[in-house]
Formats: C-alpha cells, structure tokens, sequence
C-alpha cells in the first residue's frame, strides 16, 4: 500500500508538472522557432514579408523541420520568406481528414486533395458549398509557369468550365517529356528473361497474354531456375491479376462505357472481360498462377520475383523514375544479374494495348477560402518558380549549380559523385525535402526521363515501352476520358462505384468448379447487380 | 465500532491432486500455443527480409538483424511519439479513473432521485455515436484543436468499464457503507477509505485496461493535432509502417527503396508491448483472492 | 407516495414532490460525486450525438449541423437500396452471435481454471502470457495465420509428413472461415478477457470457500457453487453488453482474415460500410444514417437481453 501511495504521489506531481507544460504549450510553439529566421521582414526574393503557411499532403515528414531541414528546404522557403508549417496526413486516412477539416471549416492555408473519379462528387460538393478558394479570373496572366502546366493536366481545364472557376490547380505527371494523350500508365510485365530463353521463347518487350501463359506454363513444365516446389509460375496478388487478365483485354472492365452504338453499356459484361476471365480461370486451375494469389497482400507478390527470385512472371509498376533500381535491387537480393529481369508491355488477346487515360494529374492543390490572400499568393509564387526550368529539376535534384546544372545543350547533368542519394529519408538522402511537398507542380514522372542519375539505357528502354503502348493500341482500346461518365455523380453512381470488381471476379475464380461453372457464376454476378447497374444506365442514356 | 478488514490466508490442504495435473497440462498447452507464434513475432522482427520470406514460421533467424529496431528508432519523430503518449497518460488516466470512480461508486444504489435516468443515459451513450464530425465542431468551439486537452477530453469514461467496475462495487456489502454513515462519514469519505481498498482488483483492471487503451490510441491524436511536436506514439509507429508499404500504383516519391514492412511492423508489436508487460506484473499483485474478509466487528 | 383509501391508490402528488425534495436533500453528497462524470457525459458524448440528426438532414458545412435541411428518410432510403447491405446485416448477426456461443465462455473459463490452479510465483508469468496475443494487431495475426495454415503452412506440411496428403486451402475455403474467426478470437482475448473475471473472482468473500470446505465440499463443488455464482453479477452484464454490441465490432478481424476467396461469407456490416466508402465519398448523412440504424438495432437487442435475464433470475445490468 505504501509503494502504492508513493507511487500515487509521484504520478500526482508529475501530472501536475506536465499539465503546467501542456497549459503553456500554445499555438506559438508549433515549429521549432529557436533558430531566429534568416529575414523577418522584406526578405527573401523580391522584398516578400514573412509569412505562416500550413500546408497538408501525405508525404509531408512529420517531425521534420522543413525550415531548417535540409539546404534545399532553407533554400527554397527563404527565397519566398516562408515559415513553413508542414501537416502530415496519413495515406490511408488522406481523404477522410482532409474532408473532415474542409467541412469544419477549418483547413490549412494550403492542402492537396486526393482528386479522383471517386472523390469528385465530394470536392464538387465543397466548391459548392464555398469552402475552397476560387482564384481570380486573370491567375493565369500573374502566373504563366503555373497555368502551363495546368493546361496539360485536362482535369484542370475541365473542372474550370465546370466549376466556372479555378479551384484546384491538378500537380501534373508530365509536361516536358509528355508521352502522349491519353496518358499511359506504367503498369508493366516484370519477366525473367533468362527462363524465357531457356525454355526457347523470344525475349522482347510487348507480349500478348495468350504468349505469357504459354511461356508461363513452360516454366511450370521445365523449372528453368531450379527452383522447385516453391515455383511461381505467375506471382500476383488479387489486384494485379485482375489487371492482368481483365483489365489488358477489355479496357472498361469494372466501369461503364460508350459502345459502338452511342449508347452506355457495363463493361463488365463485355464479351473480352469474360473472355479475359476465363483465362484467369484456366491459368489457376492449371496451377500457372499462384493458388494462393488471394491471400498476397503488401506487394508479397513483388517479393516473391524480386527479393527470392521464384516467380517467372508478374505484373507490377514500371516507372521509368526506379527501372534502374528495380535491376539493382533485384541483383542485392538474389545475386542474378540484371540483365534477367525483363519489363514489357502487356497487350490483350487481340494484339492491342488496353487502357483507359491515366490522365495527367496526381492530387491537386487548393486553398483554404479563410486564409489571407497574401498566403495562397505567396504559395503560388512559390509553384511559379518550381516549374519554370530553373526551378523545376531542383524539386528532385537540389541546388542549382551545386548538384545539378545545365550543360551547353540544355541536357540536365549531375555535380554530385554518383550513387549519391539525394533524395530519400532522414539520415539516408543528402536533402529529405526533396519530393512533392514543397510546391512542385510537376512531379516525379516528368525529370525521371531527363534525370543523369537514372542510367541512360533504362531511360531509354522505358520510353520504348511508353511508346510501344501508343503504337500497339487503337483509340478504341486505348480510350480518352469520357467527361460526362467520370464526373457522373448521382446516388446511384455512388452506389455502383462501390463494387470491388477485382474481389469478386477473383471470388468467381477460386468458387469455380469448371470452366462450365465459372460462366454460370458470372452469369449470376452480372444478373444480381442489375439493380444496381440499371438505374446508372438509365441515368447516363437519358 | 470497528471495520476491520483484513487479507486472508489459504488455509486449503496441500495436496497436489489429479484436477490439478489437469489443469496445469491445460494451460501449459494453450501457453505453447500462444507463445509459439509469438515467438515467431520476434524472431521475424529481428530477421532481414529474405529469411523471414523464406521460411514458413521463423522461430530463430540463422542472421540476426537489428535493422528494423534501428529504423525504427533512428526516426526523429519516436521521440516526438513517447513524449507525446506519456503526457497523455499523465494526464489522461487520472482523469479517467477518477471520473470512472466517482460515477461508479455514486450509482451503485439508484435509489435516490434521478439515479435511474442517468443510468441509463450513461448506457444509451455506449450505443449512440454521432460520428466524427460533431466531435470535431465541438472541439472547434471549445478551442482544444491542436492542444493536448483534446485528445485527453475526447476519451473521459468508457462507458464498458464503468459499467464493470459498478457491478463489482454491488457486489460489496451494503452494511458496511451503513455502519460509517451511521457514523457520520460522508460520501467522499466513504469512497476514499472504504469502497476504494475494498474495489482493488477492479481499479486495478480498469487502471490497466485504461492505460493500456490511451497507450495505444492513435486515431484521436491523428484527427484532433496537426502538430509536429504532438503526436502519439502509436501514430508514429503506424505512420512509419505505411509509409514503407505504399503501393506502387501510386507512382510517388522517386527511388523506392524498398522495405521490409512486416520486419518493421513486428518490431513496432514488441516496442509497444515491452513497457506494458512489465507494467503488468504491478498490478497483477491486486489480484489475489481475499482481498477482503466480511468482517464487520461491531 | 401512494394514499390508499379503501383499496384504491391515489397518487398524492404534493407528498411525491416533498418527498422528493427530502431525498434530494438527503443525497446531495451523491449528486456532487456524480456532477464530474455526468459533466464529461453531457459535453463530449450527448453533445455530439446531436450529429446522429445528420441521418435526417443533409449537411451543408456552412449551416452548420442545427440549420442544415430537413430531408426525412432520404438517406435510409439510399442506405437500404443495395441488396449487399441487408445480406451483411445479416452476416454480421450470424457471426457474432456465434461468438457469444463460442467465444464469450472462454475467458470466464480461463479465469476459473486460473484461480483453481496452484503454481505459486510462476502463476504470475502464465498470466502475463496468456495477455500476449492481446497486443498484437489483426494485421500481424493474419500474417501468423498464414504462416500456419497457408498452403505452405505448418500444418499443410506436418499433414503432408504424416499422411501425404496434397494442401488443403483452409484460408481460401469459405466454410472454414467462420471457425477461423472464433478461433482466433479465443486465441487474441481470451487471456485479455479473463482479467476482469480474475478481478471479479478476487472480491469473493473467502469466508465461503472455508466455509465449504469444513462442510466437506470438493473443489468443483466449490467452483461450481460459490465462485460462479459470486462472479455471476459480472458475467451477466458482461454478457448483456456484448448483446449489445452485436452489430458492431469485429472489423479488423474480418477484415484481415477474409480474402477474396472468402468474401462472401465475410462480409459484415463494416465491412460493407468499407467497401463503399473506401473508393471515395465520404458522406457524412449516409454514416449518420447507417450508425443510426446499428445503433438502433444494438439498442433493441440489449433491452431484449436485459429483459429476458431478469425472466430468468438473473439480476440484469441495473442491479
């Protein structure tokens, strides 16, 4: 009882003494001020007074003082005279919290909304309800970079004839090295090239999935690698298989589309996507695919090609900014060279690359309706800056003049020693800022193409799958944005949207028990969501 | 007159009998069947990512590693993450057992006006959740967004264990609290001298039980602060975790450097866990049986 | 205070509101004890069930909560209207009435066998022990389960050892699934869980067991007549409010248990609620609509299960 009571009077002094410290913790010491700020006032470019900007994104570090950071950081938030107060908004939750502050009412000076088909209704919801800024009529003019790149985004231009406004500026995927429009994705096969030659089938980079499961089902066959029974043929998990087998063969699978007719339709009744979905159902009944495809969450699919080297073939992102990375990383886990990992294109059954626009845009920036005008000014000075071609390699590759510079042709090279990590967390990378977060408006995808660091052989390979997927697809495979259905918000649509396509072609897959049996599920799926379907038809064919 | 209370003693005879065996076999098999995949837990948090993916249940990694404690650990915002849950704690406890108490003690007997209706309000509260916009207007108006206060006030009694902890308080024997009004004791002081030595093991499991909930509550702080210096430790260690599971589909932030998550995510379990588990053994001492022997001497 | 005059009661107010006020007074030393918790109660959870209004209304963030429009049943018209939700309603139900079945008599078990059994210093450590799997988080477990019952699993290749047999797909085979869940729900809280009984346990006047002993009871009898019956409060209420929670709960658990093979056994009511929210809206009248509804259900249910156990004998959650 008495260690009780000391204890009890111990915790007592220590509430005490840290309620005291919670009282006097307020608003003022939400950064690290300590350090005084190089200018205070009429600082920084163009004489700008200091200024407080909270900002919100998922990839914001948390704990991480961007404004004594790192040199790049101190650098860029200086020139605008920036105190930088950085908000961290989980992945999962980027959506849910966002919406939460914006409908209290209470959102940060600048934020960046997850934009998407499935979360238009709700943003267009909040420009309605005027809880997002509307910037002047003439931005454009005060700030040509900017509306540059906006321009390339479609997203951008659309919602501005929609909202007759500008509300979100859409952070573009590409504008100098665009491949083309529409966007294509960088979903690509990931092969092993040494077991497709040793079982005497042709290494390229374009297959067809007829031609995958053929040297697939080699592999089972032969065993090239030695691998034995822990052998994956194919190594996908539920979502990557969906695309692989239904979403390269029939490009509006899990969505509504216009036929030849003019009229919409449900593309999960398409003759491909059940065409598609029996060859799902032959490749895992044979045992080519994964029989426990359905229980690889977390990219256990990509370990199991890349860190243990057992599979054969999968289907995961390709982007050209960690082809060269995949290789090396590949190498460190299973010791095989590089040159045996393949990446390639996946078309469908009729020879043809399927794929709806990607469009060009990832997340898009917005400005609180409360805060002053000289803080979304300020930010948007600030995005000027980091897309003109000065300032833009620098959101990935530090300072100007001392890690990168232009050369005498306008080519990008590097100042810095290579395999220096430039980019990267607290403790790995020479500039953890580097990223999305402070202002870029063109991201990654964009430099990857032009970045010295990136070997030039996998820069090049990468465009030549870009570029295939253009030359191997017609404009009915490969489809623009259809506007009207992706804005299409109604009850109803909501409704549809929340089928999980992938799960439950998957749950038809591993139910069946013949092909004959497959069909009959199918059939029984498609008919019990018609009321759910019908109404959305309806709608759209009014 | 005199309450005396006092510890009894087992006075049962000291056979080992065959119930016993049993019993013992019982539980020694169920402790196996926990600890067996625990152990699993560690070693995978103590392994590199190869040995753990090759291996069906890794019970001892042929490689040691302590990458993922050092990731862990070398993340600035870990400090920012204990600091911040220990003032929840701090705070946060004492308010909680203290409103827990007080509320529970007061209605054991609902035989005074009103008692009944409160009751039950308090129970219709465990049902009815407005969701979490109301709460975080109400903050708003309150003015605790982005304090500490927040977080502490959102979660003030759970409901469940007042519940709990009246019903064992029922369970006490009404003379005495007759005896020392009789005497002249007020209400306080019949909840601090008698009912609370009296309810030990159950302030103890609700002490517990409301620790161990505000150890590990991650959500509030996420919702409530946007600061960097405030941020509960589970929410760091969740945050860590997910930015190392991103998918690619997201075609973010340049090199990916890839990760082992479940490595990090098991290490995140035991970091968790170490402070409770010997945080436990304090309390389990309030356990034992006899913690009270009717004994009212008149 | 009832007046009866030749058999009639008359209901005397004046002496009810006296008597009233007496009692009051009387108390006022409880009234101070409840005003913290009851403050608490009124500020953070009755001021913000007003949300729940929500179902009813369409929220404009600009009006507020109070001034938004009134909309009647709109939204439990758009909550009703996908066939998936009333089969999850019902999934929900039938899993987690089998847990009150299979799941709920372990802990108390447990706590019994825990009390009975003498270790001395070591008993402490096997407690400790069983509170293990409490700590870890769904993800984790689903992770252990397929290490242990995967394809490539434990038991597939201690079944291949010893009688040759091909994998079974346990994980991936829907009839398994709801055994799954209850046995890893015994597994995770069963150690957890017992704590309160063990609690309970503790308050038993030790007077009876010595009693009993001289009376020539064995040790089951003893079990059986004094401990259940003195943890027997405890056990009720407990169980009345996991009655009241029967359409709640459980998300993490299916939702890291279940996979695509599995779905349609699976899919509760949050899993639903996920599912549709997760691709994007977040509508805020549509999940005042729905927790509405549960909530309504859960509340129906607790009273039934109140009402039934005072039926029976038992004592019910107002003591």
């Amino acid at each position: 009882m008495k260690c009780m009571k000391r204890f009890m009077c111990l915790f007592l002094i220590a509430f005490l003494i840290m309620g005291l410290a919670a009282c006097s913790g307020g608003k003022g010491t939400d950064v690290k001020t300590q350090a005084p700020s190089e200018s205070t006032g009429g600082g920084g470019d163009g004489g700008y007074e200091r200024i407080v900007i909270t900002y919100a994104c998922p990839q914001v570090v948390e704990g991480y003082d961007y404004n004594t950071g790192d040199e790049y950081s101190k650098f860029i938030l200086n020139k605008f005279n920036i105190e930088f107060q950085g908000i961290n908004l989980p992945w999962g939750e980027w959506h849910n919290m966002l919406s939460t502050w914006i409908m209290s009412q209470d959102m940060p000076d600048v934020a960046i909304y997850n934009y998407g088909e499935g979360t238009h209704a709700d943003a267009a919801n909040f420009v309605r309800q005027g809880l997002i800024r509307r910037l002047p009529d003439d931005w454009k003019k005060r700030w040509p970079n900017v509306a540059s790149v906006y321009g390339t985004t479609t997203l951008g231009p659309k919602l501005e004839e929609d909202y007759g406004g500008t509300y979100f500026i859409p952070r573009a995927r590409f504008f100098y090295n665009l491949p083309g429009d529409p966007l294509a994705n960088h979903w690509s096969l990931w092969m092993r090239a040494d077991w497709i030659a040793a079982v005497g089938k042709e290494v390229k980079n374009h297959y067809t999935i007829p031609e995958v499961l053929e040297i697939a089902a080699l592999i089972k066959e032969q065993d090239p690698g030695n691998v034995g029974a822990s052998l994956v043929p194919i190594s996908m998990d539920t979502s990557n298989t969906s695309r692989f087998f239904l979403e390269a063969n029939s490009t509006h699978w899990n969505t509504f589309y216009k036929d030849s007719t003019g009229k919409y339709a449900w593309g999960a009744m398409a003759e491909q996507t059940l065409e598609g979905l029996k060859l799902w159902y032959k490749a895992y009944s044979t045992g080519i695919l994964d029989q426990e495809f359905y229980l690889l969450t977390h990219e256990k699919d990509m370990e199991k090609f890349q860190t243990l080297g057992i599979a054969g073939v999968s289907y995961l992102g390709g982007q050209t900014a960690d082809v060269e990375r995949f290789r090396i990383d590949f190498t460190a886990y299973t010791g095989i060279d590089g040159s045996a990992f393949n990446l390639a294109t996946l078309l469908g059954t009729d020879g043809n690359y399927h794929q709806r626009d990607l469009i060009n845009f990832w997340g898009a920036v917005c400005f609180s309706p409360n805060s002053d005008d000289a803080k979304y000014e300020r930010w948007m000075d600030l995005m000027e800056f980091t897309s003109s071609k000065d300032g833009y390699p620098g959101t990935q590759m530090g300072l100007k003049g001392i890690d990168w510079d232009y050369d005498e042709n306008g080519e990008i090279v590097s100042l810095v020693p290579p395999g220096t990590l430039l980019a990267g967390s607290v403790g790995d990378a020479k500039y953890p800022s580097l990223g999305h977060v402070l202002g870029s408006v063109i991201l990654w995808d964009d430099l990857a193409f032009d970045n010295p660091n990136i070997g030039k052989s996998f820069r090049e390979e990468s465009k030549a799958l870009y570029k295939n997927r253009y030359d191997l697809s017609t404009p009915e495979t490969f489809t623009k944005v259809d506007w009207k259905l992706w804005m299409h918000s109604t009850e109803n649509m909501r409704r549809a949207r929340g089928i999980d396509y992938a799960t439950e072609f998957a749950n038809m897959v591993t139910s069946a028990t013949s092909e004959a049996n497959l069909v009959e599920l199918y059939n029984a799926w498609i008919s019990s969501q018609m009321s759910i379907i019908q109404p959305v038809l309806d709608e759209l064919n009014k | 007159m005199v309450l005396t209370i006092k510890k009894a003693h087992r006075s049962f005879h000291n056979r080992f009998e065959l119930l016993d065996a049993i019993l013992l076999l019982i539980l020694l098999v169920l402790a196996a069947m926990i600890v067996i995949p625990f152990i699993s837990v560690i070693a995978i948090s103590f392994a590199t990512q190869k040995e753990a993916l090759e291996s069906p249940l890794l019970l001892i990694p042929m490689k040691p590693t302590i990458d993922n404690y050092y990731r862990l650990f070398q993340d600035p915002r870990i400090l920012v993450g204990y600091k911040t849950t220990f003032l929840i704690l701090l705070l946060g406890v004492p308010l909680n057992l203290f409103l827990t108490t007080s509320l529970a003690y007061s209605l054991t007997r609902t035989n005074f006006p009103g008692a009944k209706i409160i009751f039950y309000a308090i129970l219709l509260t465990m049902l009815l959740n407005g969701g979490i916009v109301p709460m975080y207007l109400l903050m708003l108006q309150l003015g605790l967004i982005n304090k500490i206060w927040s977080v502490i006030f959102v979660y003030g009694v759970n409901t469940f264990y007042f519940i709990v902890m009246r019903t064992y308080m029922t369970t006490l024997p009404e003379s005495l609290i007759e005896f020392a009004k009789i005497d002249g004791a007020g209400e306080w002081y019949i909840l601090y001298k008698i009912i609370i030595p009296l309810s030990k093991p159950i302030i103890a499991t609700v002490f517990l039980f409301y620790s161990v909930d505000r150890w590990n509550e991650w959500f509030n702080g996420m919702i409530f602060l946007r600061r960097n210096d405030l941020i509960p430790l589970q929410l760091v260690l969740r945050n860590i975790v997910m930015d190392m599971s991103i998918v690619n589909s997201l075609s973010i932030a340049g090199p990916r450097v890839p990760r082992f998550t479940e490595g990090i995510q098991n290490a995140t379990i035991i970091v968790t866990m170490v402070p409770v588990m010997c945080f436990f053994p304090f309390l389990q001492k309030y356990f034992v049986k006899g913690i009270m022997i009717g004994a009212v001497k008149a | 205070m009832a007046v009866s005059t030749g058999g009639i009661k008359k209901f005397d107010f004046k002496s009810y509101l006296a008597n009233t006020g007496k009692n009051i007074l009387k108390n006022r030393e409880k009234y101070l004890l409840i005003l913290p918790g009851l403050a608490w109660y009124i500020i953070f959870a009755y001021i913000p069930i007003f949300g729940l209004s929500l179902a009813f209304k369409k929220y404009i963030a600009k009006l507020g909560l109070f001034r938004s429009p009134f909309v009647g049943l709109y939204n439990f018209e758009n909550v009703f209207a996908d066939p998936a939700f009333m089969k999850s309603i019902i999934t929900t139900l039938r899993i987690n009435a089998g847990r009150l079945i299979f799941v709920f008599p372990f802990p108390i078990i447990l706590a019994l066998i825990f009390n009975e059994v003498r270790l001395g210093k070591s008993k402490k450590i096997l407690q400790s022990i069983f509170t293990f799997p409490h700590f870890l988080s769904w993800v984790i477990v689903g992770s252990i389960m397929i290490s242990i019952l995967g394809q490539r699993g434990i038991v597939n290749s201690l079944l291949n050892l010893l009688f040759g047999t091909q994998p079974i797909g346990f994980l991936g085979t829907p009839s398994y699934f709801q055994p799954l869940v209850y046995l890893t729900d015994i597994w995770k809280s069963a150690g957890w869980s017992a704590i309160i009984y063990m609690a309970a346990i503790s308050g038993i006047d030790v007077e009876q067991y010595q009693a009993a002993e001289i009376d020539g009871a064995t040790r089951l009898q003893r079990i059986w007549y004094i401990t259940l019956p003195g943890i027997k409060s405890t056990i009720i209420v407990l169980f009345i409010l996991a009655v009241g929670n029967l359409m709640s709960g459980g998300f993490e658990q299916i939702f890291n248990l279940s996979n695509a093979a599995t779905i349609k056994v699976a899919e509760t009511l949050d899993m639903y609620i996920y599912r549709i929210t997760f691709r994007g809206s977040v509508d805020f009248s549509f999940s005042a609509a729905v927790s509405l509804f549960r909530s309504t259900i859960n509340l129906l249910l607790l009273l039934a299960a109140d009402r039934i156990i005072k039926r029976v004998g038992g004592t019910g959650l107002l003591a």
